[in-house]
């Protein structure tokens, strides 16, 4: 009952106030970790991607020298299509490990790993085959 | 200043003046969601669309890029406009941008 009647009770405040305290600063936080969410996600389905198609571009080279020259080209044509300022303001780098040298060898564990901005990594992994 | 800000408001106008603010506000919040669940989906159907077509070989929207020692990369970019709730009588783009690597038969 006490409910009932709080809630039928009127309640009297002024329009703007309630607005400016309440409503903005709500909208506000949720605005940018909306935008937060979105942006990192982007990011991260982009980098992931990335890095599976360099790997594979890698391990599917016909030889040792031509291997990593593949993995950056499939980085530059990304590179190229991307507008100026999001080059600028996303600055995408390649890294490849191994894990035994020389890299290119029968059934050697290769990763690929990219970085997006400062913060976004993404790896993808991939053995080359066996027959080579 | 103080006084206005602090003063009670009664009546429809004042009503208004509240929710009026309140549902533009909410309206563009609605509208930034929806642009951008709507620009992830895309982006992750294209990209399983080019996916695709590196396997199988289909035809579909895409350029090719000659790869160093065989095979192919397929880009699909594309530039299309956004859907809006509130229109301010400009129109808004979003880039979409997927790659594959098509890899020669004989690697």
């Amino acid at each position: 009952m006490k409910v009932i009647s709080y809630l039928k009770s009127g309640s009297k405040g002024s329009a703007v106030a309630e607005f400016l305290i309440f409503t903005l600063p709500f909208f506000t936080a949720f605005l940018l970790l909306i935008t937060s969410i979105h942006s990192k996600s982007m990011a991260m389905a982009e980098s992931s991607n990335l890095s599976r198609q360099v790997i594979r571009a890698f391990i599917t080279s016909p030889n040792e020298q031509l291997a990593q020259q593949r993995a950056f080209q499939v980085l530059e044509i990304y590179k190229s299509k991307l507008s100026i300022q999001s080059r600028l303001a996303r600055p995408i780098s390649l890294e490849i490990t191994c894990r035994r040298y020389p890299c290119f060898s029968a059934g050697n564990l290769v990763t690929a790993t990219i970085t997006i901005g400062r913060d976004q990594k993404s790896s993808a992994s991939e053995y080359v085959d066996l027959w080579r | 200043m103080r006084k206005h800000l602090f003063a009670q408001s009664r009546g429809s106008v004042e009503s208004f003046l509240t929710i009026f603010p309140q549902l533009f506000v909410f309206l563009v919040m609605f509208q930034l969601v929806f642009m951008q669940f709507n620009l992830m989906k895309d982006t992750h159907l294209s990209q399983g669309e080019v996916s695709k077509i590196a396997i199988t070989g289909d035809m579909g929207e895409y350029e090719r890029y000659p790869l160093i020692g065989g095979g192919y990369v397929l880009v699909s970019h594309k530039v299309e406009s956004v859907k809006k709730f509130i229109d301010f009588q400009q129109l808004s783009f979003k880039r979409n941008l997927s790659i594959a690597v098509d890899e020669d038969e004989s690697n």
